[in-house]
């Protein structure tokens, strides 16, 4: 050993450390430590305290929530959250920041709305008339995006949308001439070359005539 | 029970070599209580003898000590430390004085600068009092391996103590 060793020696001695042992902690341990040995006495080595199995559970479940969490943001991000460029790149932009501003959405409105528009629009380039019939009806969704979805249906809806939106317009009892269905049908009209189609005999035309008229018809007495 | 008898007779050494090398008696006694649990854990594999469970302790206690400083980082943290003034204020246990908590500090601020290797083998030596051949068996390494690299750890610390407390360097170091 070495002088400087030595002295070096002396020097850590000459400190005091607070190393006094605890008779408390070495008592909890060592019966926590028989309690493991037990353990692994009794099932073959493999049994771990408690607080281990609970730290796993634990972690196990951490890993879940997250897991969750992160699938409910992506599923959220990639049905609730349309292109980012959707509205600026499309041609009908103008129309469609008008649809916004009158609806005056904001926030989760806004997003929602942005949403319904991209659906709309994939319809549109599927030429789903199917579901743009069903969309024209839905009363959920605001009558300026219906109308949008009207005239693009007009486009290329053929003879069997027609008869689904007559079908449509007579359930609903659609009367206004810009109610989205009845535009969607007359663009179809226009385009394909159908008539009008004629309005159904009012309530009246049905009634029975008068006994009065009937009076009217009895023979003369001479 | 040997199991029983055997932390008790090794728990205090254990404890002891733990508390000089964590920086606070909690710290040493989570250390402590991983030691023996992974003690435990692996009790039935192990086929040495007396001497050898022993060293075996060590060599867990070395390995959790590390793995607690890695894990801290309390390593970058005690070489900022040496940088700044080596006078700073701690709170102090009541038995034990402001300038010897102060000396026990940097001491293990400039053990901490040291690689994990060398800390262990210091500490060995210096804390627990083992020889360069006991040393080696917990490190498994040669003994001559030992003395070389505690030669050069304490140059290594004789430097930490010149370049901040000029005046008791050549106290406490006094070869060269």
């Amino acid at each position: 050993m070495s002088n400087g060793e030595n002295k070096f020696e002396h020097y850590v001695h000459s400190l005091r450390f607070d190393d006094e042992p605890s008779k408390d902690h070495q008592d909890k341990l060592e019966k926590q430590l028989l309690e493991v040995y037990d353990n692994r006495q009794k099932y073959g080595g493999h049994v771990e305290p408690v607080a281990v199995y609970m730290r796993k559970l634990a972690i196990a479940a951490g890993f879940l929530i997250v897991c969750g969490v992160l699938f409910w943001g992506i599923d959220k991000l990639i049905i609730t959250e349309p292109h980012p460029d959707f509205i600026a790149n499309h041609p009908d932009r103008a129309k469609l920041e008008k649809i916004i501003k009158d609806e005056q959405a904001t926030g989760t409105e806004k997003k929602n709305l942005i949403a319904t528009m991209s659906d709309i629009w994939d319809m549109v380039g599927n030429e789903d008339t199917d579901a743009l019939v069903s969309i024209l009806q839905t009363d959920d969704i605001a009558r300026s995006i219906r109308t949008w979805a009207a005239e693009y249906l007009g486009r290329f809806g053929n003879d069997q949308t027609l008869t689904m939106l007559d079908s449509a317009i007579l359930k609903l009892d659609a009367t206004d001439p810009n109610d989205p269905l009845k535009i969607a049908a007359s663009e179809i009209r226009k385009r394909l070359n159908r008539p009008e189609p004629q309005t159904p005999p009012g309530p009246d035309a049905m009634k029975a005539p008068s006994m009065k008229s009937l009076d009217d018809c009895e023979p003369q007495a001479d | 029970m040997a199991f029983s008898s055997l932390f008790r007779r090794h728990y205090d050494e254990i404890f002891r070599y733990c508390a000089r090398r964590l920086p606070d008696r909690s710290t040493a006694e989570d250390i402590t209580s991983q030691v023996f649990l992974k003690m435990v854990k692996n009790f039935d594999s192990f086929t040495g003898d007396e001497s050898g469970f022993r060293c075996w302790l060590f060599r867990i206690a070395c390995n959790e000590i590390n793995s607690f400083y890695r894990k801290s980082a309390r390593h970058n943290k005690a070489i900022e430390k040496l940088r700044q003034q080596p006078q700073q204020q701690e709170q102090l246990s009541d038995d034990l004085d402001h300038e010897n908590q102060d000396k026990i500090d940097f001491l293990k601020a400039a053990i901490e600068t040291l690689k994990p290797d060398h800390q262990d083998i210091v500490a060995l030596r210096f804390f627990q009092g083992l020889n360069s051949e006991q040393i080696g068996d917990v490190m498994h390494m040669n003994p001559a391996t030992v003395r070389s690299q505690l030669s050069r750890s304490l140059k290594k610390l004789k430097k930490q103590y010149r370049l901040h407390r000029q005046q008791t360097a050549e106290e406490i170091f006094s070869y060269e």
